[in-house]
């Protein structure tokens, strides 16, 4: 199993609806693919059509007695995805402590990619996706407030992801070209930033994506010709060949 | 049985018993004998299926009503399966199969951990050059044959001796009828196999044969077939006979000119910009509207090069205030004149004073150059210190006349194809590539050097490429398409053009012949004399047209010999002809193509080439038309007049020799046969002069260029879709969007385009919508989103690559029927305009052709249901 974790640069970028996006194109490409979702908020199950009042999830599952088997969530579509929960009892350091045991019978499976929802404040989840992750796919928006999220980015945490010995790429999300400034920050950031951490394909702004997820559903479930779905197409074949 | 029942009560919907009895039976018979899917066969034949069945054999026969000539076609279909391989019609590929497969491939690719070769299809373009291959080839051909012996001039010049000895000897020994017969049998097996081998060896050895077989044609119609003893007769079989000479030598010459295109490649200009060279580059234009100028400038303007050194000019030879407040409002240099002495060549000449750049690049104002122009053409320059010129095609995004009327857009390869794909190609091994006027590069010093653009002819581009040959200077051909503009409107204007051309060329012949004077290699004066000779085929052309008329009106032998002689030496001589030259020129131009063209120009061009001939300095230059309108369809009676009475002369010689065939005396039944058959040649290529007179509408103000390329559209509210951009151009485009894609008539949508790295979103008005597909017109005011736009549209540097497609074959058959389709198509037309009493009876003639095409062979491939009710 290939586990790839999902960031932000900054807060707000997008982390979520990459996940999801990302993890239906990998599923509808053939490759049996997970969404995790590392995330003390608990939105990543809403894209997968979980109602707000669905609390369950790795903070309520007891990790030591069961395993992913057991636990597995599916949507609608037989997408597969973990979210987080909610619980006052337990805390992300346990959750994290126990995440390698339950997901063992995945570990010695191959074909599968593990994706992680990571928040973007630090939280324990993120130690142990550098610890096991392959790759880490960092999102950003073309806006005035990437390029000095940028500049930290560049200080501390991509120096960390380095660290571990993890592929570290840039994703811009929601790029919107018939806005000047987030076109001309999009050009920009395509002229500055090195071709070889710059993930070539990009998702555009598309209103289908919030409505999806008003929807409750996967914006492929939503509608399918959405620019989204097939810019989570190519992300997913860009990753695959990244990883093979 | 019960199914047979139920099958029987419902074929009697819609049959009558007689038609039903026979239709279940051959279906039975063919699932018993193919054994297709059932389901398929059940009484319904709509759903689509690759295996093979009965109609797929017999692709003519109507299973549906069966009648006696069905069992004729069977037959004949049965021998044709025997005897020939009628391969089945080719299937056309999908973009999204690809795009699927594509899929599945980095898919598997992920699974199976392996490392994935990544190929790009611009890889050809830029990998280790054609040009040096090529060169390298035709060494190695010469040294691979025992290279040592080769490289002694001695060995060299004896073997020339040796071999022009015999073919000497091939070409005058006489024979009797069997032997030439037994000879040319051996000589023809030998081309028709040799066509079949994709080798440079073979098509050198079809060269050889059809060299060989026409020498020897042409020898004995010499020596053998003219008639001394009556004057009238000897003088119309010399007429015809100088005819044949010119066609021969052009035949030979064209040969020489294409047998080894070099196929020259890009070489990469230095990674340091700053070695660049500076660029002059100059838009020559007269009388052209500003609308047709404006995505010229534009797009010269946003050409990818250091912009300190790009100079564009606009030569306004018009002098017109919007074309200067155009210049001045983008920025660009305005020249124009106070005469217009030279028209083009003085108009570049004037120019040429008034700038400085290491380099001059000429554009015609309509023709507009993709971003990457520069950048690929100007690397040979920095190669080659001698290289003085580099031409690139013209390539035209709108139909030509003949296109256009005969309705063949992008189907054909149109008529500058064979030009532009092969013979500049075929020049350019002999350093002899000429320039032709725009989309070129030059280099300032040696252009000085000879005087700038030559101004003595009406053709200054050939001769200004002559000059410079003469000095010594090299030029290059680069076949990328790197500029387009539009073709010339209606079939009177490209006649126009022509006539300018032929003149020039005639002139250039007469001022400064190719064939003398100093410079020039022996390669370079055949390349130049052809080209110059090739124009004079007016006055030859009228001769064939009329020669068999001799015989069959006045009874005259022009050429005086046994109709069985001249049948072994005339076919074998055009069959080689026509086998070599498809061989060598097919993928260009399709076989009888090239008689079409030539007759429609061969009366207007045949008196102004003899004039130039006689008073070179005689004859003034015209502008060709561009970016016109035919707000109707009519027929131009003008154009045609001249064929219309070869068209009478013929017909009126066609129903002598049927009468003589009838009423002749025996002996001659074979000439007269040959001279129909002559005629009726010439009767099908007028039918398609005729038929190319037909104007068709051209309503659209702009041309839209097809497409097929996915882009996004974004919508007022943000939703953004995945669309196909089906057509463009510089006003609007054409757009395919998903179904369920909410957008109304006269909503403003964002269309996404790619402009080089960055996406860019234009503004576009949505005019119309039917089912899934919108129109929709830029609403771009800003100079910079118009440049943007010009560059992710007509200047895209790939936008023109693999719009020719070479890799179809010619095959003479079905090109001979294309071109037979279209002279019945100028009759029917003729009949329409002239005698519309006589359509019914044409509309008779036509069924009458389809139902004898159906008796033939086919090639295997199932119909639909409605492809048999057309017939």
């Amino acid at each position: 199993m290939d586990i790839v974790g999902i960031q932000g640069i900054h807060s707000g970028a997008g982390v979520t609806t990459v996940t999801a996006g990302l993890a239906v194109a990998l599923n509808k490409a053939g490759l049996r693919t997970i969404a995790l979702d590392g995330n003390d908020n608990n939105h990543l199950g809403l894209f997968f059509g979980s109602t707000l009042s669905f609390n369950e999830g790795l903070k309520t599952w007891d990790l030591l007695n069961q395993t992913i088997a057991e636990n597995l969530l599916e949507s609608e579509e037989g997408y597969p995805f973990i979210p987080m929960g909610f619980s006052e009892k337990r805390d992300l350091n346990q959750v994290s402590e126990q995440l390698s045991q339950w997901l063992a019978p995945l570990f010695h499976t191959p074909e599968r990619i593990l994706l992680v929802d990571m928040s973007f404040e630090f939280n324990p989840i993120h130690s142990w996706v550098y610890q096991q992750a392959k790759l880490i796919i960092n999102v950003g928006q073309p806006e005035p407030r990437i390029i000095p999220s940028l500049k930290h980015f560049e200080l501390t945490t991509r120096k960390t992801q380095l660290k571990h010995q993890l592929d570290t790429y840039i994703l811009l999300n929601r790029v919107a070209p018939h806005l000047a400034l987030n076109r001309d920050i999009t050009d920009y950031l395509k002229g500055s930033l090195s071709k070889h951490s710059l993930i070539p394909s990009f998702i555009l702004n598309d209103a289908h994506l919030s409505e999806a997820f008003a929807a409750l559903q996967p914006v492929l479930s939503y509608e399918k010709h959405a620019q989204a779905v097939k810019d989570f197409d190519a992300l997913a074949l860009w990753l695959l060949t990244e990883l093979a | 049985m019960l199914l047979i029942i139920k099958q029987w009560q419902e074929i009697r919907r819609y049959m009558l018993r007689r038609q039903a009895i026979p239709h279940l039976f051959f279906l039975y018979i063919e699932v018993m004998l193919f054994n297709p899917q059932l389901n398929r066969y059940h009484l319904n034949y709509d759903t689509h299926s690759n295996s093979v069945g009965l109609r797929n054999w017999f692709p003519q026969v109507n299973f549906y009503s069966l009648n006696p000539l069905n069992l004729v076609r069977v037959l004949v279909q049965c021998l044709g399966l025997l005897i020939f391989r009628l391969e089945p019609k080719q299937k056309v590929s999908h973009a999204s199969e690809t795009n699927i497969l594509k899929t599945s491939r980095v898919v598997y690719d992920y699974v199976s951990k392996t490392k994935r070769k990544t190929s790009y299809t611009l890889s050809k373009v830029f990998s280790k050059t054609n040009t040096y291959r090529s060169l390298h080839r035709l060494r190695q051909f010469i040294h691979k044959q025992h290279a040592e012996l080769f490289k002694s001039k001695l060995l060299r010049v004896m073997l020339t001796v040796i071999a022009s000895l015999l073919v000497l000897f091939t070409i005058q020994i006489p024979m009797n009828a069997s032997s030439q017969f037994i000879m040319l049998f051996f000589y023809w097996g030998v081309a028709l196999w040799a066509r079949d081998i994709r080798k440079r060896s073979t098509t050198l050895l079809m060269v050889v044969l059809s060299v060989l077989v026409s020498c020897r044609y042409i020898y004995w119609r010499i020596t053998e077939t003219i008639y001394w003893d009556a004057l009238g007769d000897s003088l119309l079989s010399l007429v015809l006979l100088s005819a044949e000479l010119y066609a021969w030598s052009i035949l030979i010459m064209g040969y020489i000119q294409t047998v080894w295109p070099l196929h020259r490649n890009v070489a990469s200009l230095p990674l340091n910009a700053k070695e660049w060279p500076s660029i002059d580059v100059f838009i020559p234009s007269y009388n052209e509207p500003l609308s047709v100028v404006r995505p010229t400038v534009l797009a010269a303007q946003s050409m990818d090069w250091p912009k300190d050194k790009l100079n564009i000019y606009l030569l306004d030879d018009g002098n017109r205030r919007d074309f200067s407040d155009f210049a001045s409002q983008i920025g660009v240099n305005y020249i124009a004149r106070e005469d217009n002495t030279h028209a083009k060549a003085g108009n570049l000449n004037n120019a040429l004073k008034q700038s400085s750049g290491d380099y001059v690049v000429i554009f015609d104002c309509d023709h507009i150059p993709t971003r990457a122009f520069l950048q690929l053409t100007l690397g040979w320059f920095l190669k080659d210190e001698q290289l003085a010129l580099l031409q690139t095609p013209h390539h035209f995004f709108s139909p030509d006349p003949f296109e256009k009327n005969l309705m063949v857009f992008r189907d054909k390869p149109n008529e500058g194809e064979l030009f532009y794909g092969l013979i500049q190609d075929g020049n350019d091994i002999w350093n002899a590539s000429f320039f032709c006027g725009s989309c070129a590069v030059l280099k300032r010093g040696p252009l000085e050097e000879i005087g700038g653009i030559a101004v003595e002819t009406v053709t200054e581009d050939a001769h200004t490429a002559l000059k410079l040959h003469r000095k010594n200077y090299r030029s290059a051909y680069l076949n990328i398409p790197l500029a387009a503009g539009l073709a010339t409107e209606s079939l009177s204007a490209h006649i126009g053009q022509r006539i300018r051309w032929a003149r020039g060329m005639a002139q250039i012949f007469r001022l400064d012949n190719p064939l003398i004077g100093k410079g020039l290699s022996i390669g370079q004066r055949i390349c130049y004399s052809n080209a110059m000779l090739y124009f004079l085929n007016g006055l030859p052309r009228l001769i064939f047209m009329l020669a068999p008329l001799a015989f069959l009106l006045l009874h005259t032998y022009i050429v005086f010999a046994p109709a069985l002689m001249i049948a072994l030496y005339a076919l074998p001589h055009l069959i080689h002809a026509y086998l070599t030259s498809s061989r060598l020129q097919g993928r260009y131009r399709h076989s009888f193509w090239a008689e079409m063209y030539e007759t429609v120009l061969a009366w207007y061009i045949f008196r102004p080439t003899l004039v130039a001939l006689i008073a070179p300095s005689k004859g003034k230059f015209n502008v060709t038309e561009k970016g016109g309108l035919t707000e109707k369809e009519f027929f131009d009676w003008e154009v045609s007049k001249p064929y219309l009475l070869l068209v009478i002369l013929c017909m009126t010689g066609f129903l002598f020799g049927l009468w003589r065939l009838f009423t002749g005396p025996a002996d001659e039944y074979l000439t007269v046969i040959i001279n129909l058959a002559w005629i009726s040649y010439n009767l099908i290529i007028l039918g398609g002069a005729v038929a190319v007179a037909e104007e068709a509408k051209q309503v659209r103000v702009s041309h839209r260029v097809n497409v097929e390329r996915e882009i996004i559209i974004t919508l007022q509210n943000e939703k953004s879709y995945r669309a196909q951009l089906k057509d463009f151009s510089d006003l609007g485009a054409g757009l395919s969007i998903p179904t369920n894609c909410i957008v109304n008539q006269g909503e403003t949508i964002h269309v996404l385009l790619d402009d080089g790295p960055s996406l860019i979103a234009f503004n576009a008005k949505v005019v119309s919508r039917r089912e899934n597909f919108i129109g929709v017109l830029f609403e771009e005011k800003d100079v910079a989103k118009q440049q943007a736009l010009l560059r992710a549209t007509f200047s895209r540097a790939d936008a023109w690559v693999e719009w020719r497609d070479y890799s179809k074959e010619d095959k003479p058959i079905s090109s001979f029927k294309d071109v037979v389709a279209i002279g019945f198509k100028g009759y029917k037309r003729m009949v329409d305009q002239i005698l519309p009493k006589l359509s019914p009876l044409m509309i008779l003639v036509a069924r009458l052709g389809a139902i004898i095409r159906s008796l033939l062979p086919q090639r295997l491939g199932e119909k639909n249901r409605d492809e048999y009710f057309q017939v």
